[in-house]
């Protein structure tokens, strides 16, 4: 069905970007090709499609797609392929409808069938309402989850027999994912679609291929049965993909949380229970006047210790960013104490002593809106080593120096503006800046979401080795249980505007007790299980 | 799943924006008021002429009403405004409202003409650069606008007559409209007037379309249409193009109120019958009421090109009903 031979892509620099690849698919079978940002997926995908982004050309090799040589066909013959042969699904499925077309015209205008009838029963296929009422809405007024079906729903209008998914679930919470490779296999099992799933997300792989092909740098590192190739992976590179991916079924298998250190400067009064960072009963909510909502958290309280690390989960826009935005001083609270050592902290950032600033730093969830893009990010963690630490200009330049080591970016590279270097990049240098003043506590909003396994793996290990040398004490947001397993002591998850759900990691992740922790348990697709046989076993003894 | 989000509320959210628009207009009203009142210059000395002496001059203001507070005067002219009647001019004696109509409608004409073109020329100019950002006739198109923006407008009408009357003699330099004509009579009067508005308007709104169209092409939903295998011309017209409307929409809008202070200057150049000559008038004379009777007209054409923006905007992108 699909046939690449010998494909080399370059760049103007003549650099190659997929270097003499060679891949074939059968008719009806899914391939999964994994690899790292920079490995030349998303080229090879649209490649599949035709479609070079600007600066790239084709140097040698070609790609034929059910005997049709795509890197040849131009105009309406293109077109007419692109139309009834193949589909393109790209990251966020949803974000691929037009806002001002109606759900019906998102369906016809790629149907065969543009009647009324032939709409609803592809809307009914996908699990939506075909009703008329429902086919003159526009996307907006759909929920999250019901947009990302009407996209997968208009991706496969057109009956294609081939479908190539680019990262379709990065960026998406636990259950949109879960739904999004559900109503993916369901037709490709039905229909003998054949897939070309490219994705960093391994277990998502996992679930939805037959064969495995591992890129690295544009070259085919190693391909196979996908259960062998997690399993018994052949190549080292693989192996290393593998290992890192931080899988949910760790939380079992966990060494008990280390005793938080003494530390160097640990507070005169070593009271036992005295948490390093205590918030009681905060409310808060969003909007003023008469706009303001319903509020988003009415009463939330919990501790974090010295050197532990705890996890906040809940759905999306439940308030985690929130709450941790009022911990760290940026977002007013409507009430509630916040304490470190003990000590009430004004809510108002402009408020707090230079200490309390130093010692409770946030690492936004956009590290690239939170880096001004005409500094240098070296002055950027620089300056936060200046004004909060107090150290004077070559303390700090070495101490700039010491922070890129630590979270694995060259120390040239204080020289180079953010928009010069890739997101995963961006997040270390936030990650750096955040480090700089050296906190008692690090607040984490999705700080790993952008990254590749490797790096993330990298930066879990760096807070890990902080926890434990520093006695630093971690919040940490994150979609992914599988992060959640790895680092966390402790879980809270939030809902209903408070904590419903609190505990070790190993007990919240084994035996979820409330509904949503349930869900988002149940919907996780254990590696570690895949390829291992049952972990769950051991899981849920661990507590 | 939720069963998505409530119907639209667009009903509540257009009176809301009639609403805003009202209340533009009481500040505008209010605002000029006051401005007339600033003015160097006294009415009521003005309107007895040069040798009337103190006592006549207080007489007139009483007369006048001129020596009642200010807030009161303003609430009165705004009652009257509101029943129809822009008071008297203090020059001429007749009604605000006679003397100021039929230039009123002859500069609104030049006005909706210049709208037109503006709208037409600058979307297409837009559309043709924004599709190939970065190609030939982008940066032709680019130049063009960018040259035309940095022009004032009396030397780009001063140039139109050069080359359209002096030199090829097609188009008439001046419009000769008989006292009661209306330009209408005689079209070919009006174009070089409107060519002259619009050029510059349409190369600056040529600028907001051409941006607002790059930034379109660039969405996930465009690139997916056409990964799709859509026809070029669909792509465009059903994915790319309706995103744009809104931003559009209101640089037109923001672009009338300055096509509406523009025709100061061109109706000048052409001689052309508007509300220049008797709002030039008014101010060499102190007519207050005159001025201020011209000053509530224009800014009401203005609020409700605004307005009609909003409405259209609020109907255009479904998105904005429920987002704003």
């Amino acid at each position: 069905m699909i046939d690449i031979a010998e494909l080399t892509v370059v760049d103007r620099t003549g650099r190659a970007v997929v270097e003499d690849l060679t891949l074939t698919v059968e008719r009806g079978e899914s391939l999964g090709i994994v690899g790292e940002s920079g490995s030349g997926k998303t080229t090879l995908a649209l490649a599949l499609l035709g479609a070079l982004r600007p600066g790239l050309a084709v140097r040698s090799g070609s790609v034929r797609v059910d005997g049709h040589d795509m890197l040849a066909l131009k105009g309406s013959r293109l077109r007419a392929v692109r139309r009834r042969t193949l589909t393109y699904l790209a990251q966020d499925p949803a974000s691929a409808l037009t806002p001002t077309l109606r759900v019906g015209g998102q369906i016809a205008e790629l149907a065969p069938d543009r009647s009324a009838e032939g709409v609803r029963r592809r809307l009914e296929a996908m699990g939506l309402p075909g009703d008329a009422e429902f086919r003159r809405r526009f996307p907006h007024q759909l929920s999250g989850g019901q947009q990302q079906r009407l996209a997968l729903a208009r991706a496969l209008a057109g009956e294609p027999a081939v479908a190539v998914l680019d990262e379709p679930t990065t960026g998406l919470d636990v259950l949109t994912r879960r739904l999004v490779l559900d109503e993916i296999d369901r037709p490709a099992r039905e229909r003998g679609l054949t897939l070309v799933f490219i994705t960093h997300d391994l277990p998502a792989a996992a679930r939805l291929c037959d064969r495995l092909v591992v890129l690295r740098a544009g070259r085919l590192v190693e391909q196979g049965p996908t259960l062998r190739t997690l399993s018994r992976p052949a190549d080292p590179y693989t192996r290393a993909l593998v290992r890192a991916v931080p899988d949910i079924a760790e939380a079992g298998r966990r060494t008990p949380a280390p005793e938080p250190p003494p530390g160097p400067d640990a507070p005169a009064d070593p009271g036992g229970d005295r948490a390093l960072l205590e918030v009681r009963g905060l409310r808060a909510g969003h909007g003023r006047g008469t706009g303001r909502e319903a509020p988003t958290m009415s009463g939330v309280s919990f501790r974090v210790g010295r050197g532990e690390c705890v996890a906040l989960l809940g759905a999306s826009g439940i308030g985690k960013t929130t709450l941790v935005r009022c911990v760290s001083g940026h977002h007013r609270p409507d009430g509630g104490e916040i304490l470190l050592h003990g000590e009430p902290m004004p809510p108002d950032l402009r408020r707090r002593t230079p200490a309390q600033r130093r010692s409770v730093q946030l690492v936004p969830q956009d590290a690239v809106g939170s880096l001004n893009p005409r500094r240098r990010v070296g002055e950027a963690i620089a300056r936060s080593a200046r004004v909060l630490r107090g150290l004077d200009r070559a303390a700090a330049a070495a101490e700039t120096v010491r922070l890129l080591g630590l979270v694995g970016l060259p120390a040239e590279w204080a020289g180079r503006l953010p928009g010069e270097m890739s997101g995963g990049q961006r997040q270390r240098v936030a990650i750096a800046r955040a480090l700089a003043a050296a906190p008692e506590v690090l607040l984490c909003d999705e700080v790993t979401a952008s990254l590749d396994v490797g790096i993330q793996v990298e930066i879990l290990e760096l807070l890990e080795s902080l926890r434990r040398q520093l006695g630093l004490g971690v919040v940490l947001i994150t979609h992914d249980l599988g992060v959640v397993a790895r680092s966390a002591d402790r879980v809270l998850v939030l809902d209903g505007g408070g904590v419903c759900e609190e505990g070790a990691v190993a007990q919240v992740l084994g035996a979820p007790r409330h509904a949503w922790t349930r869900s988002v348990v149940g919907a996780m697709t254990s590696l570690r299980d895949l390829t291992e046989g049952p972990a769950q076993a051991e899981v849920g003894a661990a507590d | 799943m939720s069963g998505g989000r409530a119907p639209l509320r667009l009903p509540r959210l257009m009176a809301r924006r009639l609403a805003g628009a009202v209340g533009t207009l009481f500040t505008a009203s209010a605002l000029l008021f006051l401005a007339a009142e600033v003015l160097p210059g006294d009415a009521a000395a003005a309107s007895l002429g040069g040798g009337a002496d103190a006592g006549q001059i207080a007489r007139m203001r009483a007369e006048l009403g001129l020596d009642r507070p200010l807030v009161l005067r303003y609430l009165d002219w705004v009652g009257s405004a509101l029943d129809g009647d822009l008071g008297t001019s203090t020059v001429s004696h007749r009604p605000v409202g006679e003397l100021v109509t039929d230039p009123l409608l002859d500069t609104l004409l030049l006005v909706a003409l210049s709208v037109l073109v503006t709208v037409a020329v600058a979307t297409s100019v837009g559309v043709l650069a924004g599709l190939r950002p970065g190609s030939a006739l982008d940066w032709l198109l680019s130049a063009g606008a960018v040259a035309l923006v940095s022009i004032p407008q009396f030397v780009t009408a001063s140039v139109l007559v050069l080359v359209f009357a002096s030199a090829l003699g097609v188009l008439p330099a001046v419009s000769l409209v008989p006292l009661g004509g209306s330009p209408l009579d005689d079209p070919a009067a009006l174009v070089l007037p409107v060519a002259a508005l619009s050029l510059f308007s349409a190369a600056w709104a040529s600028r907001m379309v051409r941006a607002s169209v790059v930034e379109a092409g660039r969405s996930p939903h465009v690139e997916s249409a056409r990964l799709a295998g859509l026809p070029e011309h669909r792509v465009v017209f059903r994915h790319l193009l309706p995103t744009t409307i809104g931003p559009c929409l209101q640089a037109f809008a923001w672009l009338t109120g300055a096509l509406v202070g523009g025709t100061a200057v061109v109706e000048r150049v052409f001689n052309y019958p508007g509300l220049s000559a008797p709002l030039v008038s008014a101010v060499v004379n102190h007519d207050t009421a005159v001025l201020e009777g011209i000053g509530l007209l224009l800014s009401g054409a203005v609020v409700v090109s605004l307005l009609l923006a909003d409405l259209l905007d609020l109907v255009a992108d479904p998105h904005g009903s429920v987002a704003r």
